[in-house]
């Protein structure tokens, strides 16, 4: 029997033990677990905001987040957070938050021109519904599209994955994060035939050198900064070399600090490969074994629309992938040009550091970690780059062991787990299939129980495009979820807004607060944010992590999952499939999308009752099973035995996330090297078994210039970025008062030098003016960011400033991912 | 240590900072309020401040710094106090520290600024070192300045509930 | 409600270097109402029951003035009528989950 104060006493222990990261003597723990909860209670979850995947504590009182604090057990972070993190426990309390859905009306209808004006979930899917098939009635399931995001739960998206493409037959999915790390993609598949990094985290502490090529860590991913830091400073042998278009916070710690002209990037890494070659520092054992080579296509254009003059002037913009096999010595002749005084001239970086920064690769005894995000991906040849940082690895054989790591870092908390992992990409289903291989769609029908041939075969409109296609009027029925794309995407005044605005088109918003997107849409859903729902997120490291619903959302507020499955009740297979499908498969005739997609067997096998006591499950409760465990494991078969093995649900609830692939209940590490990836064949020492013949690739790939440079009408560079205290978009953090406070609104970072040549000072109200539209801000001659003159940068993460209303949408045309870092501009006074 | 710095204090609203800081001797400078030019009817944004996503409004003011050295409480335990100074030119590099200058625990008395927590003094490992662990050099990735840009939009969080919390407002 | 009514029941973490824990131990030992609840290497979770803070407050300055203690943090301090800590309480099975 448990008395009161047993209890009381049991809770104070427990609070403290999880804390402090010791667990809980078992005299004490008894009762905190039998007895009803009271007080204070701490439970586990991943951080909501970047990539890094931080472990942190949430104390809950009276269905409130009071506080958090770093988790002292999660291996990622150990105890530490940084500044955004240690303000999670405000982001669900803005004043703001949209607690019942949002419809444009006018006399009581929905309208176009209306405003809006709150409205039942029924009358809000009553409308959508009947937006969608009017859509379908006339153009299938081609006319409608879905922008998702790496913050999407794993199982949210792939419930999404499932809804558009099987239940709507759309390939027109694609998420937030192609604006991230679609570049990073296509570099692995291209190189490795597999997705994701080889190593981990576990690199920060083994490896003598570390290359920032396009990252601001210290402060983008501040947590994984601090092991960089701690490495650093507590080893004398460590170099850090930071590379950048200008100078930043990271640039505190570098040794070898390289302000490079924007583009020269890929001079620099061509001429990296050469200085290895001609000082005949090439691995050779390690590239006669595992190594092939390829040229790519060259001249590939710069993912604009078709008519651009730019696209029509490259002579492969239509076959941006191509590519022709060659050897060894193919290669060294086409790096041979790039020699240290070519990589200079262009770069404009002083040969020494060069220098430096080279051997730091071509030293066998120095162990390199090269890390970098937007500065790569976010580049009109953001595939190549990563495909010729891989080259300088691969020539050395420096890879997959310990400290010797290419590693791609990401921005969002599940660009891996979710948009990556689930294939939430328009040409992707799960674990790496694609939607235009006959064989992955077989598969991926038969897993999820549906009729051969249902999946299209056609890769859909990636996110760039779907802004397109609205404007075009191709896409017209649209559902945004998890992200803040009219905020995101460039070029916002003629390619994003019009198709938002279009009349012919239907917008759905999904989100917690009325963002920029939301405001632009017909009718907006309030959505459970974080511990208002149970999520799984995979991390960087392919470390997928788990929390249980901790709090309640408020008001109205649903769950994206609850929202996508209880939307799918409202159409039939009549509805969404063609008739010789239904009728060469009549049992599914008549059936809801609920249920041959989510009713099936698999997903709603496992009971609500299955919850772990002591938490909530909203949509549990709503539907009567446990749809999270369902999907997660019917998810789970995709990759178990091919390379991406996830370990059962129950076990992410325990532990502190864990990385696939999971063999036998054991995590990897480092995969591709025998002892460390279970997947190697024994007596291969390494083995990139994405690739058929078990060896990646070294690709020959030239420099080529970006899509705008600076002229006399547009005589700045713009780069756009972020800052420490928010992230993203900031509809999070910009709520949060002391993250506010901390950094309230955008500025221009200029070159003193720059703003004195156009009679500017420090605060001046200024018009940043493109091609393409312009934004009001104030200019910044000091603070944290350093520009070299003829270069402004901009962060995107104040909605009163819209700097995309400026930015080229051009991308990568391999990996259709936009450089925001590039483009022409003008300052003026205003 | 006082009852102040160790208690979990309870923090309603960030607006309570702003009230707290002008009640000193020095009261920070407060912006103008924002030189909105537009503003229309149905915009929900209100960190837009009512500008419609095609036009573009007058940007807020500059910001300013707050500077009067005051501690301003946090929200609970472990929270990483926020700066109550300006720190413009301050280095913060491999070799200088500009932060630890005052803030190290033989310095702190001498120059009237907090010590940093004793958990700045654990490595990655748990292990208690002499000096500043290194995974904690660069303080700014935790601790910020706050200007005095008053929030566009509020915050309802409220801190935990706790006993001494209650006896604090008494 | 007068303060004597109410019992306090508190946790706290301290830091400490290992040699310290003997001492811990000891002053523990001779302050009524205090325990050690857990210990790992170089951390010990102290619980304290008393008539109030000031008690509460004086047993954490104790710990902390010993030589070898790094640092003591409150984690959870909670007060009610000395009457209601002798009620059984429900387990959460019969009593539901009050999220």
């Amino acid at each position: 029997m448990t008395t009161r104060r047993d209890f009381i006493r049991a809770s104070a222990v427990g609070a403290a033990a999880s804390a402090a990261g010791i667990s809980v003597p078992a005299s004490f723990a008894e009762t905190a677990t039998t007895a009803a909860p009271a007080g204070v209670k701490w439970s586990k979850a991943p951080c909501r905001f970047c990539g890094t995947g931080c472990g942190v504590q949430v104390a809950v009182e009276d269905n409130r987040v009071v506080a958090t604090h770093g988790d002292a057990d999660a291996e990622v972070n150990r105890g530490l957070n940084c500044v955004k993190g240690y303000f999670l426990s405000k982001i669900m309390y803005g004043n703001d938050r949209l607690t019942t859905p949002l419809l444009r009306k006018k006399d009581g209808q929905f309208a176009k021109d209306g405003d809006f004006e709150p409205v039942s979930w029924d009358e809000a899917f009553d409308v959508m519904a009947a937006q969608f098939k009017r859509v379908l009635k006339a153009k299938g399931g081609t006319g409608i599209g879905m922008a998702g995001s790496g913050q999407w739960t794993v199982w949210e998206g792939y419930a999404a994955n499932k809804l558009m493409k099987a239940g709507f037959r759309s390939n027109h999915i694609d998420p937030n994060a192609r604006h991230c790390m679609a570049s990073a993609v296509t570099g692995f598949m291209r190189t490795f035939g597999m997705d994701e990094p080889m190593g981990c985290y576990d690199d920060f502490e083994a490896a003598d050198a570390f290359v920032l090529w396009g990252s601001n860590m210290a402060e983008m991913h501040p947590i994984l900064w601090t092991r960089v830091t701690d490495r650093r400073l507590s080893h004398d042998h460590v170099k850090v070399a930071v590379l950048s278009t200008f100078e930043h916070r990271s640039f505190d710690l570098a040794d070898i600090p390289i302000i490079f002209k924007p583009q020269t990037d890929l001079a620099i890494l061509n001429y990296i490969a050469n200085h290895i070659i001609q000082t005949g520092r090439v691995n050779e054992d390690f590239v006669r074994k595992h190594v092939s080579f390829k040229r790519g296509n060259d001249d590939i254009g710069y993912g604009l629309r078709p008519d651009n003059p730019l696209e029509l002037k490259a002579k492969n913009s239509k076959d941006p992938t191509g590519s022709t096999p060659i050897d060894f010595d193919a290669f060294k002749a086409f790096v041979e040009p790039y020699t240290l005084d070519y990589a200079a001239e262009l770069s404009g970086v002083e040969k020494g550091w060069l220098k430096h920064l080279a051997e730091l690769y071509a030293d066998p005894k120095v162990k390199v970690m090269s890390l970098w995000t937007m500065g790569f991906n976010q580049h009109t040849r953001g595939t190549w780059a990563n495909n010729m940082v891989y080259n300088i690895h691969l020539l050395t054989g420096k890879i997959a062991t310990p400290g010797n790591s290419p590693f791609s870092l990401t921005g969002q908390p599940s660009a891996c787990g979710t948009a990556r992992e689930v294939g939430t990409f328009s040409h992707r289903l799960p674990a790496d299939l694609v939607v235009t291989n006959p064989e992955h769609r077989k598969h991926a029908e038969e897993i999820w129980k549906l009729p051969d041939g249902l999946i299209v075969d056609k890769v859909g409109y990636h996110i760039v495009e779907q802004n397109r296609m609205l404007k075009d009027g191709k896409l017209n029925a649209y559902w945004v979820m998890a992200n803040n794309n009219m905020q995101a995407a460039a070029n916002l005044e003629n390619e994003g807004y019009p198709g938002y605005r279009n009349p012919d088109n239907f917008i759905v918003v999904s989100d917690p607060y009325p963002t920029v997107t939301a405001q632009a849409a017909d009718l907006i859903l309030p959505t459970a944010m974080w511990v208002e729902k149970e999520g799984a997120y995979g991390n960087a490291e392919r470390r997928t992590q788990f929390w249980h619903q901790l709090v309640k959302a408020p008001g109205e507020a649903r769950s994206d999952l609850w929202q996508l499955m209880e939307f799918s009740k409202r159409f039939t297979t009549d509805e969404c499939w063609p008739a010789d499908l239904l009728a060469a498969n009549p049992a599914y005739k008549g059936k809801t999308l609920f249920e041959v997609l989510y009713r099936n067997g698999k997903v709603d096998r496992f009971a609500a009752g299955e919850v772990e006591a002591g938490y909530a499950n909203d949509e549990a409760a709503a539907f009567g099973f446990y749809p999270q465990k369902g999907l997660f494991e019917e998810y789970a078969e995709f990759g178990r035995g091919h390379g991406h093995d996830l370990a059962p649900f129950d076990e992410y609830h325990k532990a502190r996330g864990l990385r696939w692939p999971v063999v036998n209940g054991k995590e990897t590490r480092w995969r591709y090297k025998e002892g460390s990836d279970p997947y190697v064949k024994p007596g291969t020492d390494w083995q990139f078994y994405g690739n058929k013949d078990g060896r990646a690739v070294i690709w020959a790939l030239p420099y080529e210039p970006p899509a705008e440079s600076p002229d006399a009408d547009y005589d700045l560079w713009l780069a756009t970025g972020r800052v420490l205290e928010h992230w993203h978009s900031g509809s999070m953090t910009m709520r949060v008062p002391e993250l506010y406070k901390a950094f309230p609104s955008a500025v221009v970072f200029m070159n003193p030098d720059d703003a004195k040549a156009r009679g500017l000072k420090r605060g001046d109200e200024v018009k940043v003016i493109s091609r393409r539209g312009e934004m009001r801000s104030r200019v910044e001659t000091r603070g944290r960011n350093r520009v070299p003159s003829g270069l402004v940068f901009v962060p995107w993460f104040d909605a009163a400033q819209l700097i995309n209303k400026t930015t080229l949408d051009a991308t990568c045309p391999i990996s259709k991912q936009t450089d925001f870092k590039k483009c022409a501009v003008k300052v003026v006074m205003a | 240590m006082g009852l102040l710095t160790r208690a979990l204090l309870p923090l309603i609203v960030a607006m309570s900072l702003a009230a707290c800081g002008s009640k000193h001797e020095e009261t920070p400078r407060k912006a103008p309020d924002a030189p909105v030019v537009i503003t229309a009817a149905g915009q929900i944004d209100g960190l837009r401040r009512g500008v419609p996503i095609d036009k573009e409004a007058s940007p807020l003011p500059m910001a300013r710094v707050e500077n009067f050295d005051r501690i301003r409480p946090v929200n609970y335990e472990m929270q990483p106090p926020t700066i109550p100074h300006a720190i413009d030119n301050y280095q913060l590099t491999v070799n200088t520290n500009r932060c630890m200058l005052c803030h190290t625990r033989s310095a702190a008395k001498k120059f009237q600024a907090p010590p940093v927590s004793d958990a700045h003094y654990l490595t990655r490992d748990g292990k208690v070192l002499e000096q500043i662990s290194s995974r904690r050099y660069f303080c700014v990735q935790c601790h910020v300045v706050q200007t005095d840009a008053e929030p566009l939009v509020g915050n309802r969080y409220e801190g935990l509930n706790t006993t001494l919390a209650k006896e604090e407002k008494q | 409600m007068r303060m004597d009514d109410e019992v306090h029941i508190a946790s706290f973490i301290v830091h400490h270097r290992p040699d310290a824990l003997a001492s811990i131990e000891h002053l523990v030992a001779a302050t009524p109402g205090a325990e050690i609840a857990a210990r790992e290497a170089g951390r010990a979770i102290l619980l304290h029951e008393g008539g109030g803070t000031r008690e509460l407050l004086a047993c954490m300055d104790a710990v902390q003035a010993l030589a070898g203690v790094v640092g003591v943090s409150l984690v959870y301090h909670h007060a009610e009528p000395r009457s209601a800590l002798g009620d059984i309480i429900q387990s959460s099975a019969e009593q539901g989950s009050r999220l």
